[in-house]
């Protein structure tokens, strides 16, 4: 087989550097991974509400993608293999804890400081810095009175910017499931928040 | 029709996103200024969406940045 360059990789489809990583180019599974690493964070952070457990869930989301590479089929989209297994591992361990949190976007503990305050935006003013945080942590609040079987479609799909297909495959539900219970979550946070963010 | 028929939680939906077509559109505008209960429901399912996108774009544990 033709050598090809890491940077050659880079502009591959998911679909096709999972292929290579099969044959033996680990340098594909290195793209894979910085492509999702950061994303596959943040989707299992609105579940775990803790830095901590998302990076160990995100280390093991990605080992189960290096143990399990052949059992991936390309019938399958890859991203939706990948949230699959991040949203397993989710599950599991609620399960094991029985105490998973719900969505937040703010509302960090102690040890999270540092890291919100590396990642305020310098083109914000101090008034327009407090009046976001208020109403993130507003919407974060709202969220967790959010059943989970809505709340979960409403943060995959609306957060998560995932389509409709890939979270029938993730939550097993038929379509109009899926449809029903989105609606069903936005229109509950809509009463929870009222017209506050929109206007 | 009720608000829990599967086809018009389907409806809904599509209307929500946007992803109705100009004529399905028309049509669906028509039922729901005949079903004012249905309109409410499509109008806090349509601000409910624009919360939740507003701050798509947030890290998870981060500060906000507001989508323009």
């Amino acid at each position: 087989m033709q050598a090809i360059s890491v940077n050659g990789f880079k502009t591959l489809p998911d679909e096709d550097l999972m292929e290579l990583f099969q044959g033996g180019y680990d340098e594909a599974y290195t793209v894979i991974v910085n492509r999702y690493r950061e994303r596959i964070h943040q989707f299992v952070y609105r579940y775990t509400h803790n830095h901590l457990d998302s990076e160990d869930l995100t280390q093991e989301t990605f080992i189960r993608v290096f143990r399990s590479r052949n059992s991936y089929e390309r019938i399958a989209k890859f991203s939706t293999w990948l949230y699959t297994i991040a949203t397993n591992l989710i599950r599991s361990q609620y399960k094991r804890t029985q105490k998973m949190q719900t969505q937040s976007l703010t509302g960090l503990d102690d040890s999270d400081q540092e890291f919100d305050i590396e990642l305020v935006d310098p083109s914000l003013g101090t008034d327009e810095q407090i009046h976001l945080r208020f109403t993130v942590e507003q919407l974060r609040k709202a969220l967790e009175l959010v059943p989970s079987d809505f709340r979960d479609l409403i943060v995959m799909r609306d957060l998560e910017q995932l389509t409709y297909e890939e979270i029938m495959e993730i939550t097993n539900l038929p379509m109009g499931t899926v449809k029903s219970r989105i609606n069903r979550g936005r229109v509950r946070l809509q009463e929870l928040m009222g017209t506050y963010l929109v206007n | 029709m009720n608000l829990r028929h599967p086809q018009l939680q389907v409806y809904l939906c599509d209307y929500t996103d946007g992803r109705m077509t100009d004529e399905v559109r028309t049509i669906f505008e028509s039922y729901l200024r005949l079903h004012p209960d249905v309109a409410e429901y499509a109008r806090k399912a349509i601000q409910g969406r624009q919360i939740l996108e507003k701050f798509s774009n947030v890290p998870a544990g981060s500060t906000p940045r507001a989508r323009q």
